[in-house]
């Protein structure tokens, strides 16, 4: 047989181009080098995101984790959280509605609606849904968050005892801290929120999302340097890290906009 | 089939779990969740009415479990939201786009008519076209739940559109612009290239209007009504230049120079100049202006009569003024805003005639001639 030069030329595809599917680990064709496309690989990247402060990409991820298939209670879950974290709580709750009429009464679920309504403002529903997420059959670190972010608004100490709880249920790691330290934020408590930033740096020292919520806890408790110091760590870690950059950003602008304040004050007192 | 959520094996074939009732079957159920940005009002305001929101919808549950108008249950609220809100949108909002866009599309046509034609008499058929064609895209929303219901339902549903939508919407916009845009119709206004007998013109109003006027401002204002001896002035309104502002004096010498401030004001500025006048001095209250009214030639130059007259309509008080005039409307090939240069040229072929001519025995601005 003639092997000329260009005999290796790959000018038509020899093969159609076979992804990793449910299906096909089913059926057992499976070769090396095609791309993955399973509902567990997706909600695993759509986890990293979330660990990582990229939300927006997170909920993409979960959604094409649903794509693949659609009774994965976990993406639905991720969704819901990840829309509570981008402040859309409207929607938030709109979701977890429509999601629990397909699983009812899915503890993971009712705890994501709970912090929907709690941020909206409906104390009651809020309530109601943590009641049924603790009383649900299963137990996770998210329910007991939930639960505390709504007693953080009337009952510190109780607030306390359920992220302890959180932190105690099995599976419980750095990214359940950070969770903790971001709703203490939003509730405005940034001396809770510090000391679980800084628990969740301990444990995750090479993740950057950790080092952010840690500048962000710092800024709020009124540390300007420390937070640039935490932001400065962060971004060595990665970069390209979006939150780090913006948080970062947001750190100068507001060194700015205090300076020129200082110098008006000056102005005007001289 | 394993239950996703309770873990529970149902039997093949099954939609639903035994035990805890979840879906089995994920069959087009919708996996994109609704964004934020997907809407055009921010989440801030949507969160804040959300309360009000659920306790509606909680509340319009209610009514339609109890209600006897059962034809109304399985409406399409946000549907018929859309439709209000503007006609059409509710149409591309389930699925109609091309009917959509039409009906909003000759909406709009028919709105810029009624206002193009507003208070003249074409006017209100236009409203009433405006409003109708409302109306019956809202009703075409309704048409499915319509369907089963009987006449005098239906014909009480499409009167209770009609009284809403005229007493909710188009009545509010309309006492908004009239007091925004007023339109003014001039008739028999000192003839000038500005303005002519037979314009429409926009002017300020009530909320729009300034807090103090100038000099040479051409404004409409209210007239009273008066009675001297056998004739009459009605009351209305009419557009006239302001000669003098509060505290000016204001003077008239040789029956035909006017000053203010002792300042003789050129002939072109001012409202009239080829009648005799009386000859006067008059000092300006804090809340007056001074305005030579046009419908003053058709008095002929009658002293007596002028005497009364200037101090009758050309003191004005602040409220009386409804505003600067901004914008011809009509007629169509005049269109466009009101050059207040123009009103200074006397050259036109209206104001020459005027000014070699008598005056037309008709009655001007409601005033007969004597």
């Amino acid at each position: 047989m003639n092997e000329g030069r260009f005999s290796r030329l790959e000018l038509t595809p020899t093969k159609e181009v076979q992804e990793i599917t449910d299906e096909s680990i089913r059926s057992g064709k499976l070769e090396a080098g095609t791309p993955i496309r399973t509902a567990d690989h997706f909600i695993a990247s759509a986890h990293a995101a979330r660990c990582n402060g990229d939300f927006e990409r997170a909920l993409e991820a979960y959604t094409r984790a649903l794509r693949e298939d659609r009774a994965r209670i976990a993406a639905w879950v991720g969704q819901v959280h990840v829309l509570v974290e981008l402040d859309e709580n409207a929607e938030a709750r709109l979701w977890s509605d429509k999601a629990l009429e397909l699983f009812k009464n899915n503890g993971e679920l009712l705890a994501g609606k709970s912090r929907a309504c709690h941020r909206i403002g409906d104390a009651q529903g809020a309530a109601a849904c943590s009641d049924a997420s603790i009383q649900a059959i299963g137990s996770s670190s998210m329910r007991w968050i939930s639960r505390g972010e709504i007693m953080l608004a009337t009952a510190d100490k109780r607030a306390r005892d359920c992220f302890e709880r959180a932190l105690i249920e099995p599976g419980s790691d750095w990214f359940d801290r950070v969770q903790i330290a971001r709703v203490c934020l939003y509730a405005h408590k940034p001396g809770p929120a510090l000391e679980f930033a800084m628990l969740a740096q301990g444990l995750a020292p090479t993740h950057p999302f950790a080092w952010i919520t840690l500048a962000r806890a710092h800024s709020a408790t009124g540390n300007g340097p420390k937070a640039e110091e935490c932001c400065r760590r962060a971004l060595e870690l990665n970069p390209q890290h979006e939150a780090a950059k913006r948080f970062h950003c947001e750190l100068t602008n507001a060194r700015r906009a205090s300076r020129i304040l200082r110098r008006l004050k000056g102005w005007i007192t001289r | 089939m394993e239950c996703p959520n309770c873990t529970f094996n149902n039997i093949p074939g099954m939609r639903g779990c035994v035990r805890c009732q979840s879906r089995l079957d994920f069959a087009g159920v919708e996996i994109v969740p609704p964004r934020a940005k997907d809407t055009f009002i921010p989440a801030s305001i949507r969160e804040s009415f959300y309360l009000y929101r659920v306790r509606w919808a909680n509340a319009s549950r209610k009514v339609h479990a109890t209600s006897r108008a059962t034809f109304l249950s399985g409406m399409n609220t946000r549907a018929l939201v859309r439709s209000v809100t503007v006609p059409g949108w509710g149409h591309r909002y389930i699925g109609y786009p091309i009917f959509g866009w039409s009906a909003t599309l000759i909406w709009i046509v028919l709105l810029a008519f009624a206002l193009y034609l507003r208070g003249g008499n074409g006017g209100w058929p236009a409203y009433f076209f405006v409003a109708g064609w409302h109306v019956f895209v809202i009703t075409l929303i309704l048409s499915r739940q319509l369907r089963s219901a009987t006449f005098p339902q239906r014909i009480g549903v499409g009167i209770g559109i009609n009284i809403l939508v005229n007493a909710l919407l188009y009545i509010p916009a309309g006492a908004v612009l009239n007091r925004v845009i007023p339109p003014f119709f001039a008739y028999n206004v000192r003839p000038s290239p500005a303005i002519r007998t037979g314009d429409v013109l926009l002017t300020q109003g009530p909320w729009t209007r300034p807090a103090r006027y100038q000099r040479g401002d051409l404004v409409q204002y209210r007239v009273p009504q008066f009675t001297i001896g056998y004739n009459y002035g009605l009351a209305g309104f009419v557009a006239d230049r302001i000669v003098a502002v509060p505290g000016d004096t204001f003077k008239i010498k040789m029956q035909r120079d006017m000053y203010v401030n002792g300042d003789l004001i050129p002939e072109n500025k001012r409202s009239l100049n080829w009648v005799p006048l009386p000859n006067m001095s008059i000092t300006l209250g804090p809340d007056e202006y001074f305005i030579v009214p046009s419908a003053f030639h058709t008095f002929n130059g009658n002293l007596s009569f002028s005497n009364v007259v200037v101090n009758s309509y050309g003191k004005v008080k602040y409220d009386d003024i409804v505003g600067k005039v901004l914008w011809r409307i009509r007629p169509f090939h005049r269109f466009g805003p009101v050059n207040i240069e123009q009103c200074d040229a006397t050259a036109s072929p209206d104001a020459q005639s005027a000014t070699t001519t008598a005056p037309e025995t008709v009655p001007v601005n409601g005033v007969p001639t004597p």
